[in-house]
């Protein structure tokens, strides 16, 4: 395994989310050496990294592409003034900007992410994404708002979510806003157990989507 | 000491808990809820998120109450022939952290608090009308959002026609 590549895909995953980053690598690997480059990449960083463990294990299953389906979310958003993201997936939310309103505003809670190098990921959105944190990001709470998290795995009752998911939604904060959204962005089950993530009640949220 | 020979009027007691957690708010029924909340919150997606808050989330029994209670007043001015109010009121804020007092802009729920009945109860005092709008609305949003709704409802009762007054 080597170091360079961990430390690589470290900084990919602080600017772009840890699946996003793992597309990337994947893809680049696969457009390389096919197959047989993936699995060497699943077998080298794998158990680092259960995120990329799970896209190879996907692409190798023939699932190629990432699923990005804003139709499943959009209805959610619809009348919102607010999107307040917790967690950051750079596909998902480029995906998902272009086709939002230019009117709703965006924040981004800058906390949670054990890996994320927020300034750069603000960075990359210049005005459109807002930050936030949680001391202010209640601030942004209203009948038109939207909390919104990216879930990276679905089983029975639980969800794999970012850390800052499980304070955003306590019982004070989930009655001020109109929908708790969860984005599931793996379709493929983890098979390393999720580091970097937590487990989290799946009654957290108000509504999962794509509905699994 | 004389042995009863009828069984007792009132119905068979049963103790808290003897009904499955699972079944015990099979009389909810969201639906109605919302029909009832129509003419008071117009917008649907509104109408979904006070409802969520009413007796979509919390502990059970607060979920059965509010419903048991906002049904029994929907059905009393359905049967009044009486209306919600649909206009003025007071905001009902969201408790958010004092320190962003002045930075929410949106921070209210979707339904207002009628004070007709409220400001005939003070008396035309209103200091004692500020201190009951408190009383209503602060606390968790399921018992405040409760006391806003119940409130409507009474005041569609209390202004609805007297049956039989000419």
């Amino acid at each position: 395994m080597s170091v360079l590549q961990q430390q690589a895909f470290r900084l990919a995953a602080s600017e772009l989310g840890m699946a996003s980053a793992a597309w990337l690598f994947v893809q680049e690997t696969a457009a390389m050496g096919q197959a047989q480059a993936v699995a060497s990449l699943r077998d080298d960083m794998g158990r680092e990294w259960p995120v990329l463990d799970a896209v190879c294990a996907g692409w190798l299953g023939g699932a190629q592409q990432p699923q990005i389906d804003v139709d499943a979310v959009l209805p959610q958003l619809q009348g919102a003034s607010r999107l307040v993201l917790v967690g950051y997936e750079s596909e998902w939310v480029d995906a998902l900007l272009v086709r939002l309103p230019p009117e709703m505003r965006v924040g981004l809670v800058q906390v949670g992410d054990p890996l994320a190098n927020w300034e750069r990921v603000l960075g990359n959105h210049g005005a459109r994404i807002e930050p936030l944190t949680l001391e202010d990001f209640q601030a942004w709470a209203g009948p038109r708002s939207v909390l919104l998290t990216f879930v990276y795995g679905a089983a029975a009752s639980q969800v794999f979510v970012l850390p800052a998911w499980l304070r955003t939604t306590g019982p004070d904060v989930r009655l001020q806003f109109r929908n708790l959204l969860g984005w599931r962005i793996l379709d493929v089950p983890m098979e390393i157990y999720p580091r970097w993530l937590v487990a989290a009640d799946a009654a957290t949220l108000t509504d999962l989507r794509p509905a699994p | 000491m004389p042995r009863h020979l009828h069984p007792p009027e009132h119905p068979p007691h049963h103790a808290p808990g003897s009904i499955p957690a699972s079944r015990v708010l099979d009389f909810v029924q969201p639906e109605k809820l919302d029909a009832w909340l129509a003419p008071l919150v117009p917008e649907a997606s509104d109408r979904a998120f006070l409802l969520r808050c009413l007796i979509g989330e919390g502990p059970i029994h607060h979920r059965g109450a509010n419903y048991i209670l906002l049904a029994l007043l929907g059905r009393a001015l359905q049967a009044q022939g009486g209306v919600l109010p649909t206009q003025g009121g007071v905001p009902v804020p969201m408790r958010l952290p004092p320190h962003l007092a002045d930075a929410h802009e949106e921070g209210v729920y979707p339904v207002s608090l009628p004070v007709h009945a409220l400001r005939e109860l003070a008396g035309g005092d209103a200091q004692q009308l500020d201190a009951m709008i408190d009383c209503l609305t602060d606390g968790p949003p399921q018992h405040a959002l409760a006391n806003v709704v119940m409130v409507a409802l009474i005041e569609g009762l209390t202004a609805a026609p007297t049956p039989g007054a000419p």
